[in-house]
Formats: C-alpha cells, structure tokens, sequence
C-alpha cells in the first residue's frame, strides 16, 4: 500500500470580502508534495502564495477544496485540533524569521519541542545537533537582535525543523536577506528537509529558489 | 511558557515598577482598611473581651453594649440565688460629659463597676493604682484618651455633672474606636454622676412596683467550676424575667455586630478597600494588555506554530500573579507603617494579623488574575495570519 502524500490541496477556493465586491484569491487551487520533496510555488505579488500556504498549514480555511496532511482532512478540523497538528506534523518558516525577541536562540528552538512534552535532556540534546548542523553552535545563547538577518533565518529553520515535521511550509523565506545569505539558508533548509524525509512548500517569486526546488508550481489567476 | 512570561515581564524594568506601584498602592489601601475595620470591630467588644464573666445579663431590649435599658437592683439578689452562680456583678454604663480644669468638654460614657470584684478587668499593668477608683470622685481611663480629654495625665481634675473628678490611674487597650471616652470608675461614683433619668424607670416584674432610681445596666455573673453553663443560662432567664442572658462570646458578637450592620462603617470601610483594588487592577490590566500589545506578532506567531493557547494564557496569567506576590510584600510594608504611624499618633488599633495578611496576599493575586482577563482576551483574539506579513 502507498503511504499518503505528506500534503495535498484539493480544488483550494478562497475568496475575500472587499468594498468592491468579493475578491477570488484562490479559484481551485491543486498542489501535493511528497515526503522529502521541495516544491516552490512560484507566482507574482498578490497571486494568493501565502494564502494558499496558509490554509495548507490549518492556519486559514478555504471557502471550498480540502486539505490533507498524510491523508488526514485539515479542512474538517475543528481549530484547536488544527493547533495541535501543526504544533506537531508542521513547521513554518517566515520571511520575517518572527523570532521571539526576548527569548535566546536556543530557547526559541526550544519552544514547539516543550509544548509536544519532550522531556527536557532530549530536548537539549535535539536543539544542540541543529545548531551545530546549521552553524550555530556557538549563538545559541544570542537573541535574534544578537544574530544577523541570515542567522535569525536559521534559527527559524532550526525551529520549523526541531518537532519533526512532515511538512514545512516557507513563505518568502530569502526575501529579507542578500543574496547570499538567501542561497546559504536554501541550501541548508532543503539539505536538512531531505536528510529528514520533509516536504517542504516554498512560496516565493525568488527565482534564486528555483535551483533548490524538485519541483515548481505556479500559481496563476488562483490557480496552480 | 512561564520562561517567556518570565523574560515579558522583567524585559520593560520602568514598566514593571509602574505596575508594581498600582499593586502596592491597592494593597497597602486593602491592609489598611480591612486593619481599620477589624481594629474597630475588636475594640468595640474590648471591655466584654477582658472580662471574666460567664453571662452577661441585660434588659431584653439591649441592643448592644452601650444602647441598653436599666435593670432593676434586685436582679443582683436574683442571680446571686440561682444555684451554681459563684459571683454577680453589675456594671453601669452611662453618658456624661466630663469638663476638664481648662473648661474644655469632652463626650463621655461613664463605666461603673466594684473596684473590688474580679469580673471586670482592665489592665494588668496599668499606670497607677486601679483601687484607688473606689476612692469618691476618682477614674481611669485609657492613655490613648488623655487628648480627648484635655487632660494631661494622672492627677488631673476635672467636672462631672457640677462634681469634681480627677484621674488616678491610666488603662490601655480597652477604648473603642468610635465610642465616646470611657471613664472607669466605682458604681458609686457611677451613680452619682449620672443618676438615672426620671424617663429610665423600671417595672419589677416581682413587685410590679415601679424602680425609678435604678441605674444598673448590665448583670455580670460567673459560674461555679464544673457547672453545666446550658443549664445555668436558662436558671439564670427564668430568675430574671425580661432578660437576655448572653454568653461573653454571644455578647462580643451582639455588640461586633451591631457597629457592622448598624454604622456605615463596615460599608465604607469597605467602599475604600474597593476602590484601592479597582484601581490596582486597572493599572495590572492596562501593563498587561499593552504588554500583550507590544507582543502581538510573537502571540501571533506562537498561535501560528500551534502553541495550545492555554499555554499562551498561562504564560499571561503567570504574569499577573507574579506581580501580585511581589507587588504584595512592599505594599504590607507600607500597610504595617501606617498602622504603626496611626497606633502611635492618633492612639487608633489598625489589627492587620496573620489571616488578615493572608487574606490580603490573596486578594493581591486575584486582583492581578482579575485584571490579566483584558490582556487573555486580546491574546484569544490575535489572528496568527498576522506573521505572514512581513
């Protein structure tokens, strides 16, 4: 028997409320990633990337279509539910690396791994072999205003990738460092991502993603 | 979680103290008051407390230990007859108006009772010779009333209804708060200086004659050991028709109570104490919620991540109730320093105690709870789509 895909969105509709009428932002949407794949969803500013990112994370629930985590509905999830799937089978990662800043790195790290339970030794053990397989093994104890722009992206990473995830949903995430801090934290991400067997579902219209990503999507007229 | 509330709540010192000034101000506020108010209602029963009476015999009507009618002189011979009754004393409690040698007056109540006798007791060492009250024109009274009176101190004269008075010896903690400034004194010098008033007769329920002269108000008795006292209560009611015969404990609560349900002093006592936590939550919430506020994309992205939310909460709750135990040890300092300030200069007992403190400590913590309401509320209602804009 096939195992299920790690995510799938299924004929995503979404539409906006606006003064000037409802805004069709997404007009059945078709993505999937299997386990380990990267796949860009590629498209213009204002195409609907992060909107479809958003309800493949449980986070927005489209008007129509469904979603599918290793074959169990999102969609149909009542939302505190949905909280505890993606606290547990996904990682985000933002443009704006959205660290807590008053937390160090190693304690933002370790946040999604003490709200799933993880005893406390495991947990340290955990974040000191992601620090040292992104670089950072010296800056845990820094706060993100500590970091530079590329090693906060890290840390994000870093915590996306800590609980084990299935899938790890990126929203523009070079879109606030040079080019090449942006390469480097594509190659570690993706790097990490297959060693691990997660998908990932970047959105961006960085074509400097392109070379990272084994498959690209785009999505046009809300729909890809 | 509390890590993060933790480093929230220490990260901004400037706004950490603001808060910690709300919460001290309300407690100290609450100490006050809620010592004010017990240290009134203690001192409005001292005089009962300190006796060593089983009952306390009264006229049916008595209210409590200053509102009461006289009783007629034969009540003495009455209880002294009902078997198992070791010792009656009666005690007369009445209003004067004492005028001291500078013709200044002041407002008084005049507590007569035997000198010699051993159910009422005032201090165990009070300044100068308490005995000496029996001598005629002779009182005690409480140091703390010395100003009220206009007098300076043992040896000091003064008139009584055209008698001359003078103080002999000085008492301590036995003046309620609120009552006028009470003269001990013998039931001789009681009598004579305030008889009975003409309207304060009393019918003997046993000669049916009228006693107009009476100015007893209270029957003092104590009991023979081993004596069952349920039994001697109802001995003591059927001797002495139109009574109400008291426990020293009923007594306490009669009297407690009517200056509680009575007076508006409880009330705004309390009306105070009120307004000290209202505006102590008001400051908590308002640090809370602009803390909340100020942190809203890092709620936002700790939704986002699925942080349960009751994990978001307790991290705002702990917050509050940390503030509220460290907002509460400077704000009973301050509490302790009034009431020591108020004892010392103005004579008043504020009685903050153990349960009172306690009471206070909690009070600290639901008022900081109380007010972390506002900021859980905004926290439920932060949208997590809010991280994916940049």
């Amino acid at each position: 028997m096939n195992e299920p895909r790690a995510v799938i969105g299924d004929s995503i509709v979404m539409t906006y409320p606006s003064a000037a009428g409802p805004v069709h932002v997404l007009r059945g949407a078709n993505i999937h990633a299997d386990r380990g794949e990267i796949v860009l969803v590629d498209g213009p500013s204002g195409s609907g990337k992060t909107t479809l990112l958003s309800i493949l994370g449980g986070i927005l629930t489209p008007a129509s279509g469904r979603v599918t985590i290793e074959g169990t509905d999102v969609t149909r999830m009542p939302r505190r539910e949905r909280a505890c799937l993606r606290l547990a089978r996904l990682g985000f990662v933002f443009q704006g690396f959205n660290l807590l800043r008053a937390l160090t790195a190693r304690e933002n790290i370790e946040l999604p791994l003490q709200a799933l339970g993880i005893r406390r030794a495991e947990r340290l053990k955990m974040i000191d072999a992601l620090l040292e397989r992104l670089g950072l093994a010296d800056k845990g104890a820094r706060r993100p205003a500590q970091l530079s722009g590329g090693e906060q992206q890290r840390v994000a990473i870093a915590r996306a990738l800590a609980g084990g995830p299935v899938v790890v949903l990126a929203d523009e995430p070079t879109a606030s460092l040079d080019r090449e801090n942006g390469a480097e934290v594509m190659k570690l991400l993706c790097e990490l991502a297959r060693e691990r067997e997660t998908s990932v579902l970047i959105a961006s219209h960085d074509q400097r993603i392109a070379p990272f990503a084994d498959r690209i999507v785009s999505l046009v007229d809300g729909r890809c | 979680m509390i890590r993060l509330g933790r480093k929230h709540l220490f990260e901004d010192l400037p706004r950490f103290f603001a808060s910690l000034g709300g919460i001290v101000f309300a407690v100290q506020l609450v100490v006050v008051q809620l010592g004010i108010f017990f240290g009134f209602v203690h001192s409005s029963s001292l005089l009962i407390q300190e006796s060593r009476a089983d009952f306390w015999a009264a006229a049916k009507e008595m209210q409590y230990l200053e509102i009461t009618l006289p009783v007629p002189y034969s009540w003495i011979a009455k209880a002294r007859a009902v078997t198992g009754v070791a010792e009656v004393q009666p005690i007369i409690i009445r209003s004067i108006v004492f005028e001291n040698s500078n013709g200044a007056l002041d407002y008084g109540r005049v507590v007569g009772f035997d000198p010699a006798g051993s159910l009422v007791h005032l201090d165990d060492h009070p300044v100068g010779d308490l005995r000496e009250i029996a001598k005629p024109g002779a009182f005690a009274a409480d140091a703390g009333q010395l100003s009220s009176l206009g007098v300076s101190g043992i040896g000091a004269e003064g008139t009584i209804r055209t008698k001359k008075a003078h103080l002999v010896a000085l008492v301590h903690d036995t003046q309620p708060i609120i009552s006028p400034t009470f003269l001990y004194t013998s039931l001789r010098n009681a009598v004579l200086w305030s008889p009975a008033m003409i309207d304060e007769f009393v019918r003997d329920p046993f000669t049916s004659s009228f006693d107009i002269n009476s100015p007893l108000n209270f029957v003092l008795v104590k009991a023979k050991p081993g004596v069952d006292l349920v039994a001697l209560r109802g001995a003591l009611e059927r001797a002495l028709p139109n009574s109400r015969v008291l426990t020293k404990a009923e007594m306490i609560d009669v009297t407690q109570r009517f200056w509680v349900k009575r007076t508006n002093v409880g009330f705004i006592l309390g009306l105070c104490a009120a307004l000290g936590i209202l505006v102590g939550m008001v400051v908590v919430a308002q640090i809370l919620y602009t803390s909340v506020n100020e942190h809203i994309r890092e709620y936002g992205t700790l939704k986002a991540l699925g942080i349960p939310d009751r994990l978001l909460y307790a991290s705002i709750i702990w917050q509050a109730v940390v503030m509220g135990l460290i907002g509460f040890i400077p704000g009973l300092l301050l509490g302790l320093a009034v009431a020591g300030y108020a004892q010392n200069a103005r004579g008043i007992a504020i009685e903050i105690t153990l349960p009172i403190t306690l009471e206070v400590l909690g009070l600290s913590i639901a008022m900081c709870v109380v007010a972390a309401v506002f900021a859980v509320r905004r926290a439920m209602t932060i949208d997590p789509m809010i991280v994916f804009k940049a």
